[in-house]
């Protein structure tokens, strides 16, 4: 048997954790999120979770490429065990592609704590080229990421995890407008391997702070002001470094909840 | 009135439901890690299909599903849809009552896999009616075979699979199986695992990693005899199906009310 049930209480929510297969569970990301209360209680809070088993474009999220023209790769579900959706753009330096999720559904606002978590890859079809970005960002699409590894948007309100081409490094940027925060040796990508990468929006009044998770490890915190901030998209997205041949995100799961 | 209660089985603690099903914390799910999985989406791949907001099908030759494969007999009989009606019913039916004609349907993607340490858990609420002793049948996880029921009535030994089937003549009574590269094994589930017409059952199991497999039916664990651990197929990928072909006679069909696999990942 691979599991072993604990339990366990911080800020004053009570959680389940595997001993066995994720100790570490109960000083991360989701510990302190109240998952059970709001399983039982849907009024508590909105709730998005993907697992990839199956996806059909414009179901939850909607895919645009940039320029328009499809890349040669096929989107979709991949074969293999869990559920892994791959996405691809096409090869020309600075083409792009980006998952957008229907609605925008998330807003950073005082008391509203929020929780996103991702585990992704990318497999460099050419080394040091590949460029992607996943999180939430207002109205998410073309130059989501600048061309020639130029890094997120310079006006946006959201929070987002990159790599730009020319580093093997995540990184990670909060926004709200023209005032970013960015950390630019957060993490270390590696071509192939999986990464989980989260953040937790804690809703404190007037400007909160949002503190990046990789690997459930908590990195350092930024701040965001409150103040005019608008409605985000869930979204993910690829852009070519001018490589060859098209580089091609995977996703395993995303999970996103947020107090209402 | 529902009554909560919690219990603990093999270092995992459960929530049940007194009235509602006291015999869950026996059950199939009683050692699956649920409560730190909803905590915790690192731990699990969780697939649950309820059938309230299944994807739009296609009445065609085969019919067309997202997501799902949907394969016909030799003669292009059998047709797949949600029933009207309460709780989401899948309704597979075989349209036809020339042996060996009928539905396989199969997961398009093959997302589980069996290996040490990844324990899965496996449950399907279902029931067959017109009529229970003349359906062939298949409910549980495989390698992707559009023909997994044979056109005789078997099951293919050429795939990997870890299920509930009735193959031809068996009249209604299940059998548990396991199948890795071509060396099938099987218990029958007798008395216990006997259809009845029209009448829901629950077939579920626990694949333990690579040490250990147990067979539930109704939440109640059956005594496995030729079935043990080594025959657990660990080189194929495996997704969830069903299978629907009538023995003859009868058109059969078989109604699925729910079915969920999840795996430690």
């Amino acid at each position: 048997m691979a599991s072993k049930l604990g339990s366990y209480w911080k800020n004053g929510t009570m959680n389940f954790y595997d001993h066995k297969g994720h100790p570490a569970f109960r000083f991360g990301l989701w510990a302190n999120c109240p998952i059970h209360a709001i399983k039982c209680d849907p009024s508590l809070a909105h709730v998005f979770f993907h697992d990839f088993f199956e996806h059909t474009d414009g179901d939850a999220f909607t895919k645009a490429v940039y320029p328009a023209g499809a890349p040669a790769g096929t989107t979709g579900i991949e074969a293999g065990i869990g559920g892994w959706y791959k996405t691809y753009a096409d090869a020309d330096d600075n083409d792009e592609a980006y998952e957008v999720s229907t609605g925008e559904s998330w807003l950073f606002a005082d008391g509203k704590k929020l929780w996103f978590e991702c585990s992704l890859k990318l497999s460099e079809g050419a080394t040091n080229k590949a460029n992607w970005i996943i999180g939430l960002m207002q109205e998410a699409g073309e130059n989501a990421l600048l061309d020639n590894g130029g890094g997120p948007a310079g006006t946006y309100d959201g929070a987002v995890f990159y790599k730009v081409d020319g580093t093997m490094s995540t990184m990670f940027e909060s926004s709200n407008d023209t005032t970013q925060a960015t950390a630019t040796t957060m993490g270390t990508f590696v071509s192939g391997t999986a990464q989980r990468l989260g953040f937790y929006y804690d809703g404190t009044a007037t400007t909160s702070t949002i503190t990046p998770y990789i690997d459930g490890v908590a990195k350092t915190a930024q701040t965001i002001a409150n103040s005019g901030l608008l409605e985000m998209e869930l979204f993910f997205g690829v852009k070519a470094g001018g490589g060859v041949p098209e580089e091609a995100l995977e996703i395993d799961w995303i999970k996103c909840v947020q107090l209402r | 009135m529902a009554q909560t209660r919690s219990f603990w089985k093999n270092g995992v603690m459960g929530f049940y439901d007194e009235s509602g099903n006291s015999d869950y914390r026996t059950g199939v799910w009683a050692d699956c890690p649920l409560l730190a999985i909803e905590s915790d989406p690192s731990l699990a791949y969780v697939f649950f299909e309820d059938f309230t907001n299944f994807y739009a099908i296609t009445d065609a030759d085969p019919p067309t599903v997202a997501g799902w494969t949907v394969t016909q007999g030799a003669n292009t009989n059998g047709g797949i849809a949600i029933k009207a009606g309460a709780g989401g019913i899948l309704e597979i039916d075989c349209e036809s009552t020339t042996q060996h004609e009928g539905i396989n349907m199969q997961q398009d993607v093959a997302h589980f896999k069996c290996a040490a340490n990844k324990d899965l858990w496996f449950e399907a609420r279902i029931r067959v009616t017109d009529t229970f002793d003349d359906i062939q049948l298949f409910c549980g996880i495989s390698t992707l075979d559009t023909t997994l029921m044979k056109n005789d009535g078997d099951l293919d030994t050429g795939s990997d699979y870890v299920g509930f089937g009735i193959e031809t003549g068996l009249n209604g009574v299940t059998s548990f199986y396991v199948c890795k590269d071509a060396a099938e094994l099987s218990d029958s589930m007798g008395a216990t695992g006997t259809l009845e017409e029209t009448t829901w059952i629950r077939l579920g199991f626990h694949i333990d990693g690579t040490t250990g497999i147990h067979a539930f039916i109704n939440g109640v664990e059956q005594t496995l005899t030729n079935v043990v651990y080594t025959g657990i197929p660990t080189t194929d990928a495996l997704s969830v199906g069903f299978a629907n072909q009538t023995d003859g006679t009868a058109d059969t069909l078989l109604d699925v009310d729910w079915v969920r696999c999840v795996q430690l990942r």
